[in-house]
């Protein structure tokens, strides 16, 4: 389910249980680190190939001329505005959907079909079609990346909802709780493992989606499409510092939803731990 | 508006707890089959009687609990609590069941003071209520742990308090113990006897076992299955505190065993398959 864009470390806080594994973050380190000294001995080697590698000294000197032209900066900006835009739209709208399909079963004869024929397109085949509906300014882009974010969130919402126990539910009424009541404390409680679960793939779809678009509309900011600007440029030390910060802000992204995730959860890791 | 009380006095002084089922008749459908459970079952509970229900599996007697508390109004006959025709759930009836049912994502607290969530009550009346509901049942400095670091018993002990709290006229308990080991039912069951004397509640309480039915109530009704029904109501004469082990205990206990034994082969086949689907 989650993207290599996702890969190493950040791999672990899409564990179920949200437990971020308890390694020392040194040993993370070793192999991103023997992979950079390969690379430099490469680089200094291939003179030939001197456009595909670029030593550690270049890439160094990129990083600090990007920073301090501000471009960077605001590409990673643009990139987290528009996560930030896609799940809060996308993930509002999916818990909504999702809540009402699984509490109306006319909600769900009627939405059920339609979520289940556009969730089999992968996002990114949503592309030409936008661009041609709304042009390749931001508003495609944004409407790409909540739909990323939106789709998970339906799916876990609707599950989690499903999933009540009966027996809950029972009790909820035997102590003659309203439907209001009922819904707060007993179903979207009992749900919200499942749609935290959601929340995050949202998360990772949502920065997947993000950098794919930009990537492929090229225009505009954004990491994804300061990596397509200079790829075009030849600008292999650009590009390597726009697939490092995916990475990084991925992992950091993972990380701070674990953080923030957990103690909504408490109930249930001490469920699991015995 | 709070109201203080004095501690072990029902807040609603002067209540009664008259149960009063007539000729209650309930069928479930299974795939479109019709399947009776409950035929006929008439039985009169007087206020603060203790009433238990003793049968094989599948012969109704859940059902019935569930018709009492009001979860299922699809049946035939009435059932009344002082004179009132039960239609739906009502804070005048509290149930324990089997499973503890406390919800695992909130604190023992929480659990029980979300029976409190219907009434007009301040905050500090509230936490005032529940503090006291649980010193009841002996789980103060348990408020808050959550369901899945208590044992059997001590889960069991929150259900009852969450179910007390507001001092329902009739105190509903499908086999509330039935889950526990041995000896931490022994004493649950000692501690329901004081309970009840503090409470004066009605009491119903279905269970298999029938030296708790014994010890507990006073009349035990014989259920039988198939379609469920009463085969017999046998009254209690032992005082309090009753000793399990005398003769007369032990003779009346044989007595209700061997009705229970005449259950019919056929009936309880059919009813057994049921009782799977039930409880899923």
């Amino acid at each position: 389910m989650i993207s290599p864009v996702l890969g190493g470390p950040a791999m672990a806080g899409s564990h179920p249980t949200f437990k971020m594994p308890r390694l020392s973050f040194l040993k993370g380190l070793v192999l991103p680190l023997l992979i950079l000294v390969a690379w430099d001995l490469l680089a200094r080697r291939g003179g030939g190939y001197g456009f595909a590698f670029v030593s550690l000294e270049g890439l160094g000197k990129a990083l600090v001329d990007t920073i301090a032209s501000g471009e960077l900066p605001r590409h990673v900006a643009t990139s987290l505005l528009r996560v930030a835009i896609g799940l809060s739209v996308g993930g509002t709208a999916g818990v909504l959907i999702g809540a009402a399909m699984a509490l109306s079963p006319i909600v769900d004869k009627v939405l059920g079909p339609v979520y289940h024929a556009i969730r089999q397109v992968p996002t990114l085949g949503w592309i030409p079609l936008l661009g041609l509906w709304f042009g390749y300014g931001e508003l495609p882009k944004d409407l790409i990346v909540i739909k990323a974010a939106m789709f998970p969130l339906v799916l876990n919402t609707y599950e989690g909802l499903k999933g009540v126990k009966a027996a809950h539910v029972d009790v909820g009424k035997v102590l003659t709780l309203n439907p209001l009541q009922l819904f707060f404390k007993v179903r979207l409680p009992s749900a919200l493992p499942m749609i935290l679960t959601g929340l995050q793939q949202a998360l990772a779809f949502a920065w997947i989606a993000c950098i794919g678009v930009e990537i492929l509309f090229g225009s505009g900011s954004g990491i994804g499409a300061m990596i397509e600007t200079g790829q075009v440029e030849g600008r292999m030390d650009v590009v390597l510092i726009g697939v490092i910060f995916v990475g990084l802000i991925a992992f950091a992204l993972t990380r701070l939803f674990t953080r923030l995730a957990a103690p909504g959860l408490r109930w249930r890791d001490l469920k699991e731990s015995r | 508006m709070s109201r203080t009380r004095p501690e072990f006095e029902p807040i609603t002084a002067g209540r009664s707890g008259a149960l009063a089922i007539r000729a209650v008749g309930k069928t479930h459908h299974i795939d479109g089959q019709p399947l009776e459970v409950l035929r006929d079952v008439s039985l009169d509970i007087g206020p603060g009687e203790f009433v238990s229900i003793v049968g094989a599996s599948g012969c109704g007697k859940s059902t019935l609990l569930r018709l009492i508390v009001g979860l299922d109004n699809d049946y035939q006959g009435e059932i009344r609590l002082d004179d009132r025709r039960i239609l739906s759930t009502s804070l005048d009836r509290g149930i324990v069941f089997q499973d503890h049912r406390l919800f695992p994502w909130m604190t023992v607290e929480e659990n029980v003071a979300v029976a409190l969530d219907r009434r007009p009550l301040g905050r500090e009346a509230k936490k005032k209520l529940v503090a006291e509901s649980l010193a009841l049942v002996n789980l103060s400095g348990f408020e808050g742990a959550y369901p899945h670091q208590l044992s059997g018993g001590m889960a069991q002990r929150a259900a009852i308090a969450r179910a007390l709290i507001n001092e329902p006229k009739v105190l509903l308990l499908d086999e509330p113990f039935g889950a526990l080991d041995a000896l931490t039912r022994l004493k649950l069951q000692t501690e329901l006897q004081a309970l009840r004397r503090r409470n004066q509640g009605t009491m119903l309480m279905v269970t298999h076992d029938v030296e708790e039915a014994l010890y507990l109530a006073d009349r035990v009704v014989i259920m039988q299955g198939g379609p469920g029904r009463i085969a017999r109501i046998v009254p209690v004469p032992f005082p309090h505190p009753r000793d399990r082990g005398s003769a007369a205990f032990a003779r009346l206990k044989d007595e209700i065993l061997a009705e229970l034994m005449r259950e019919p082969e056929l009936g309880s086949a059919q009813v057994t398959i049921l009782s799977q689907d039930r409880r899923r």
